[in-house]
């Protein structure tokens, strides 16, 4: 499992099998031991799993620790990796190994995670076009397609499931020889091929609709790529005949188990093994009107509660029109302006309440007018004036108050309903 | 090149329809050359002469060469034997190429005996081929060689053979027995070996046909084979329909496969191989069986293949009367595919083709034609039933198309008869709707009906499920938003989930499309600009205006 690979990467995976507690405690126990003393005898004891290394490999006396020769391999290892990359940097490269040096620093970025500086490295390598590709030596051209491969691998690692497929296939398409290049395993291993073919698999079963798996297993073109990879294949045959229940044993048994073991694979591997869930249930939202989660658990072969819990989070976050109701998904047809009706049908009993008890005050201020004007009494007249200012005064403040009402009511609903306005 | 050898040249083309030929050359030769010849006298005059020069040597041949044409077996053999004999020792050029001609022709003599089931004895051909080969070797356009090794007619995989061919392949081998040093030699034995094991017991040497196959394309590359490799091609072939046509399946597929791909790629640039009769009907044959066993679901492929095999079968094989395995596998496996195609492509009625027509008074073909209506029709149960009358054999054999027939019949009948009929159906009436044979119909069964239907774009109708009641609403009243909001509303990063798990993307199909275009076509659709149909009203201006128009007035109405 851990055959033909060195360097930082044979320390990440090593960290990675051990925090999963994957294997047997004895193997955990030999593999840390292994690395401990490989690193001892590199001279790169600086990492900051050392003294997890250390507690589960149960030393006793510790390697003797060689001279270090080459500092950037311990920075690396250390996860000084800006100091690594400006040591490669300043490093006088040789024109012709340019791609190389190149391949050095994608490793770098994509182990420190730094997806920032690989956008900019995309940027250099599409700088380098195809018949320039030709002239470069069969090393460099080998570097740079492992540099797209691993920029296509990176697109996995944060989530952008159909970038990382529809990058992939424009470079098995454009580039004739990436398919044998794919078929064997390099000598110097970061990303293993299989580990790259799987992204692939887990990018492309997400990324792609439905709807229109058919058509992708239809491209003439990918006919060879068919031979490389049977195993999506053998997946979306059992999605396209809705064997939903077949394709979960396998998405949670042996994907799962690859995915699990490997340091690339894992990093996202949560995310997109609900995400495949997700557009399952949604499939079924889709065709139905009532559906119950005990049915769905069965057939699926998913627990009932995880299928609950997913359920109700994504009818929750995708604002379905769904509700559920104990064991029942049932689709409940909620307009568009719903939310705000009843708002506005409170709105609008407040306004004519306000209106109806400020024309009545009215009223009443007409008929003590009128009263006064018949009166014609000089006395009662100036008294009257005070209350009518009075009066007004505070109708004044009120009127205020229910204009203030009033611009609420707007915003609730502008907030609300935001592509009402972007459609205007 | 000499009188003789052209008229060499024409008897070795001799076989079936070659006998009316010979018999108006035989005229010809008396005109010429036989007239001069007294038949016994100048044999034996010439046999006491001391001096052996050209001229004796050449009018021996020729005495034996005329006997032959009589079929006066004996004394063709006596005369050539004389000459043998007196030229033994002789280095001279004459002497060597006149007993090279005579040995030819004695074994050329003794296949055409052959042929017509003569079968004599080995006593003289056996020396004869020990000479040839001994002295001149076995070139690889030796004609005779294929002329007295020949196979028997017809083809391995059918169920009658000519008389007498067992005894005649026995013979055939015993005559290679001292022969065996010779490479072609085994190659032939081998062909001949295989032959033998299937008529006797009717099994086939897996290792012979391995051997075969080793040696089939291994010493030319690009370049013309020869006859007795195309011969090996094609027996390989025989062999694999063969096992195909008795037992339904072909053990190992990944070399079957194999072989058929380096056949059709020599096929395209070989003439040798793409214009022999029985390749030209093998390869379309077992190509179809390979599309068969592959499952594939290319059925416009299979119908051009079987079409294909049938009217090679015509020309091989004259009137037809459909009542062979191997006639009734193409026929149905032709009528079969033309019938999943039928929606597709329909406006041809296989069964005004010449060559379905010629068989109509047949009953396969009359029962075969009530499939084709009843399916067309759409009759389920009828189609069941008229099916069930075919011979079983070809039913093992087309078992995947018979089950395609059958889904195809079913997603027909409920889109083009149910769907627009109700509005309202229960899974289990459906159930009963749409059986066709005493197989019952599973709900799961349906259900991965509707399901793949609606994600292939084939339902003509909308329809939702009720899965707590098990009831299917059709009609384009249930299409209804999904989501309470508006694409435009969400954030970038629940776009790109919502994308993924597919509430966005519109129902078209993106057919025959590049990898990049397929791609850009998904992108298009991801990034919002609305491209065909879609599962779900689209909340765009118009719709909106029109809900808040519906809304309005639902709260200002009493």
């Amino acid at each position: 499992m851990l055959q033909g690979f060195e360097g930082a990467i044979l320390v990440e995976r090593v960290n990675h099998l051990i925090c999963k507690g994957y294997g047997s405690e004895q193997e955990r126990k030999d593999w840390a031991r292994g690395i401990v003393e490989y690193l001892c005898g590199i001279g790169c004891i600086s990492t900051p799993y050392w003294n997890r290394f250390l507690a589960i490999g149960c030393f006793e006396i510790l390697p003797k620790v060689a001279f270090c020769e080459s500092t950037i391999l311990q920075r690396i290892i250390a996860h000084e990796y800006v100091e690594a990359v400006a040591l490669l940097e300043t490093n006088d490269i040789d024109v012709g190994a340019h791609c190389r040096s190149l391949e050095a620093i994608t490793e770098i970025m994509i182990l420190s995670r730094n997806f920032r500086e690989l956008d900019e490295i995309e940027y250099q390598v599409t700088g380098i076009n195809f018949s320039r590709q030709e002239s470069l030596g069969e090393l460099e051209a080998n570097a740079l397609r492992r540099i797209k491969l691993l920029l296509c691998a990176s697109l996995y690692l944060r989530g952008k499931y159909f970038d990382c497929a529809s990058c992939f296939f424009k470079l098995l398409t454009n580039d004739c020889r990436m398919m044998d290049f794919l078929n064997q395993e390099s000598s110097k291993k970061f990303l293993t091929n299989s580990e790259l073919l799987m992204m692939i698999q887990i990018s492309t079963l997400v990324a792609i609709p439905l709807d229109n798996y058919e058509d992708f297993t239809n491209i003439e073109e990918l006919g060879p790529f068919q031979k490389i990879c049977p195993s999506l294949y053998y997946c979306l045959g059992l999605l396209i005949n809705t064997s939903f229940g077949k394709f979960f044993q396998l998405w949670h048994g042996d994907i799962n188990e690859q995915c699990n073991k490997s340091f690339f694979l894992d990093q996202n591997w949560e995310t997109a093994q609900c995400m495949m869930r997700e557009k399952i249930y949604f499939f079924y939202l889709r065709v139905s009107t009532d559906i119950e989660i005990s049915y769905l658990s069965q057939i699926l072969g998913i627990e009932e509660s995880l299928v609950k819990e997913e359920i109700e989070n994504l009818i929750y976050s995708a604002h379905l029109c769904f509700e559920i109701k104990g064991n029942t998904i049932h689709y409940k047809r909620s307009f568009f302006l719903e939310s705000v009706v009843s708002q506005l049908r409170s709105n609008e009993k407040m306004i004519a309440s306000r209106l109806e008890s400020q024309s009545l005050k009215n009223r009443e201020m007409r008929n003590l007018l009128q009263s006064m004007i018949i009166d014609n009494n000089e006395n009662s007249r100036s008294i009257a004036g005070d209350a009518l200012l009075r009066s007004e005064r505070h109708g004044l403040g009120r009127e205020g108050s229910e204009l203030m009402d009033l611009d609420e009511i707007n915003d609730v609903s502008d907030t609300d309903n935001q592509s009402v306005e972007i459609g205007n | 090149m000499s009188d003789d050898e052209e008229n060499y040249d024409d008897f070795m083309m001799s076989d079936d329809d070659g006998m009316i030929e010979m018999e108006d050359d035989e005229d010809d030769e008396e005109n010429t050359t036989g007239s001069g010849l007294p038949k016994d006298e100048s044999g034996n005059d010439i046999s006491d002469s001391a001096e052996i020069n050209r001229q004796s040597l050449e009018d021996l041949y020729e005495i034996g060469v005329y006997y032959g044409e009589e079929q006066d077996w004996v004394q063709a053999q006596t005369t050539l034997k004389k000459l043998l004999d007196i030229s033994r020792g002789d280095v001279s050029e004459d002497a060597v190429h006149w007993r090279h001609k005579s040995l030819l022709q004695i074994l050329h003599f003794w296949a055409v005996r052959m042929h017509y089931n003569d079968l004599p004895k080995l006593d003289d051909v056996i020396p004869a081929c020990k000479e040839l080969i001994r002295q001149f070797g076995i070139q690889h356009d030796d004609k005779v060689w294929s002329e007295i090794f020949t196979t028997p007619r017809g083809f391995l995989f059918e169920d009658k053979f000519e008389p007498l061919v067992v005894a005649r392949i026995e013979l055939q081998l015993e005559c290679m027995e001292p022969l065996l040093m010779d490479k072609t030699i085994q190659l032939r034995h081998n062909i001949l070996s295989i032959w033998r094991d299937r008529l006797l017991s009717d099994s086939i040497d897996e290792s012979r046909v391995k051997f075969l196959e080793s040696r089939c394309f291994d010493d030319n590359t690009g370049q013309e084979l020869d006859a007795l490799h195309v011969e090996m091609v094609s027996l390989i072939l025989q062999c694999y329909i063969h096992e195909f046509m008795s037992s339904g399946k072909v053990n190992s597929r990944a070399k079957f496969s194999e072989f058929l791909a380096k056949i059709e790629s020599h096929a395209s640039k070989s003439l040798a191989v793409s214009q022999t009769l029985g390749i030209m009907m093998q390869l379309p044959l077992a190509q179809s069986i390979e599309q068969v066993l592959q499952k594939s679901p290319n059925t416009k492929r299979l119908q051009r293949l079987f079409w294909s095999s049938l009217k090679q079968m015509e020309e091989i094989g004259g009137p037809q009367k459909f009542n062979s395995r191997l006639e009734e596998f193409i026929l149905c496996g032709f009528i079969f595919s033309s019938m999943i195609m039928y929606r597709e492509n329909g406006e041809v009625n296989p069964f005004d083709l010449e060559q379905v027509k010629v068989g109509r008074e047949m009953e396969m073909v009359q029962i075969l034609q009530d499939c084709y209506s009843n399916f067309v029709q759409l009759n389920l149960p009828q189609l069941g039933i008229s099916i069930s009358r075919l011979p079983t054999g070809a039913l093992c054999l087309l078992d995947v198309l018979v089950n395609e027939i059958y889904q195809v019949a079913q997603i027909a009948k409920l889109w083009k008869s149910l769907a627009p009929l109700f509005s309202c159906i229960s899974l289990q009436d459906l159930q009963k709707e749409l059986q066709i044979n005493e197989v019952p119909v599973t709900r799961d069964h349906i259900l991965t009906i509707l399901m793949t239907s609606i994600m292939k774009d084939r339902a003509a109708v909308y329809y939702k499920l009720d899965l707590k009641q098990d009831l299917v609403y059709f009609g384009n009243e249930n299409k209804v938003p999904l989501s309470l909001w508006a694409k435009q509303s969400l954030t970038l990063d629940e776009l790109e989930r919502s994308n993924d798990i597919g509430m966005w993307h519109s129902t078209r199909k993106l057919k025959h499309k590049e990898a990049n275009a397929f791609f850009q076509d998904l992108q298009r659709q991801r990034v919002g600009e609305f491209e065909g149909d879609s599962f779900q009203p689209r909340c765009n201006q118009d719709n909106l205006i029109h809900e808040l128009a519906s809304q309005a007035a639902r709260v200002w109405s009493p």
